[in-house]
Formats: structure tokens, sequence, C-alpha cells
């Protein structure tokens, strides 16, 4: 897999996995809350959009246009789907991380 | 409460009354926001999805039995129904000015992205902490995804010209 079909950091691994934990209800306010609740952290809508932007230029994820409604100012929702490309690069990263973090559980649980 | 009815009453104030087959039933604040906000955005082509939706939803959280007849409440309460509801609706808008710091957000996403801010704006920020904090917030949403948007739309324009 050559670099530019890698996750370039760890905020794309997350927005990739709340896609996956999300399936087909996935889109910007939806991924932003995901991340905020299983992590803590609370990024921008505008990070979360730049980041689904390089992640579809990549071939990561697709998405479509959703219906407007009235709630949203008349406005679409656009959801995201995590393509077959991502996935691979998500599971590259983990792999990477699993086999970074072997034998250092006891150091890292015990902060 | 006072539960008669005042047609100078601010629902975004003190609540509303909701007129149905067996008398009244009141209606909180927020409730009364959320029914005037929807039935001010549809078209009237859409109001009887919204008529549902509304309905749907004071039964939920309402009552019980209520069956609410929404022409007669806002009829009563406004004095005109939802086309003339020059309530204190229009000063609930999300600030539009705002938007126009998402203009560099790619055209592909920056409708997507206002109306995500604005589902935010009118269905947690504006119902839980009330107009001044919800529009203050949205701002504050607004600054804090123009950060990464300026800095992607940078790195764009100097990745093209070298």
């Amino acid at each position: 897999m050559g670099r530019k079909h890698e996750l370039t950091g760890p905020f794309e691994q997350l927005v990739l996995l709340a896609l996956l934990r999300l399936r087909d209800n996935a889109y910007g306010i939806r991924v932003r809350d995901e991340i905020a609740l299983c992590t803590g952290r609370n990024p921008s809508l505008g990070a979360v959009y730049t980041t689904l932007e390089r992640l579809e230029t990549k071939g990561f994820v697709s998405s479509h246009e959703g219906e407007k409604t009235a709630l949203r100012g008349g406005r679409a929702k656009r959801y995201f789907l995590i393509e077959g490309g991502g996935l691979a690069a998500l599971k590259a990263a983990h792999d990477a991380t699993c086999s970074m973090t072997a034998g250092l559980e006891p150091i890292l649980e015990a902060r | 409460m006072s539960r008669e009815r005042n047609q100078d009453v601010n629902p975004l104030d003190t609540g509303l009354f909701l007129s149905h087959g067996s008398g009244t039933s009141f209606c909180t604040p927020v409730v009364a926001e959320r029914l005037a906000k929807w039935m001010g955005n549809f078209p009237i082509s859409e109001r009887p999805e919204a008529l549902r939706y509304i309905r749907s939803f004071v039964m939920q959280r309402q009552a019980t039995d209520v069956t609410t007849n929404f022409d007669a409440l806002f009829a009563t309460h406004r004095g005109s129904f939802p086309d003339q509801l020059n309530s204190p609706l229009a000063d609930s808008k999300p600030p539009a000015v705002a938007e126009y710091l998402l203009l560099l957000v790619p055209k592909r996403y920056r409708e997507n992205l206002l109306g995500d801010l604005e589902e935010e704006y009118w269905t947690v920020t504006l119902p839980r902490h009330g107009r001044a904090k919800a529009r203050f917030y949205y701002w504050v949403q607004v600054l804090w995804s123009f950060i990464p948007v300026l800095i992607r739309f940078l790195t764009k324009m100097l990745n093209s010209g070298s």
C-alpha cells in the first residue's frame, strides 16, 4: 500500500471508526457526536468535514445526499459510507498499533 | 402560572395552551418554541406533515389523550394562522452572518455543514439553553469550524502553487 493510501493521523482513524459505528446514519454532526461520546474530545464540525473530504479524495469513503428538512433550514444531510480501501487502511493502522503496543500493556494500563 | 389565554403573552416565555376536544392543555415554553419554529418554517404544502410530527411530539411529551387542534391553537393565540405568525420566531433563527465565514468550505459540503449547525441549533442548544446562549454557541461553532477549513484551504493553495 502506497503512502498516499495510508491514514495520515489518528483523527482520520477516529472518523473512520465513527463511520463504522454509525453505519448508515453517519452524517457530519452524528460523526462529531460519536467521537465526542467515545473519546471525550470535542472536534469542530469543520475538522470533521475537512477530514471526510480528505478521506473521500483518497477513496476511503463515499457520500450521498439525503433528505432536505425544514429543521436544517431546507438543507440536505450528507451521509458517508466507508469503502473497502478505508476499511483496509483502518485495519492496517490497527494492526500497526497492536504490534507497537504488544508487551506494553502493563505500562499502558498502569497509567 | 395563569391558565387564562392572553393574546399578548409571548409563548417563548410562558408556554402555550393547546386547544383540543376536551378543553385545553398547557404546553411548556420549550415545546411552544418547537411548535412555533416548525410551523413557521414549513411551506404551506408541507404543513400536514409538520402537523403530524408536532402532534406525535406533543402526544409523547405532554399528554396522553390530547387531540390537538393546531389551527385553533394558532388562531387563538397569535390571532392568525402560521402564514402571518410574526412571533418571536424570527429572532430565534441562527445568525445568518456567521454563514459567510464558511464560504471557504468546499461547495460540495458547505450546505451540509450549515445544515448540521442549524439542526444542532434547533434541536439541542435552543431548547436547552435559550436564544441568547444558543446564538452565542452557534457563533462559537462557526468560528471553531472555520479554523480547520482555513488551514485546509491554505494547504491546498500552497500545494497547487508549488
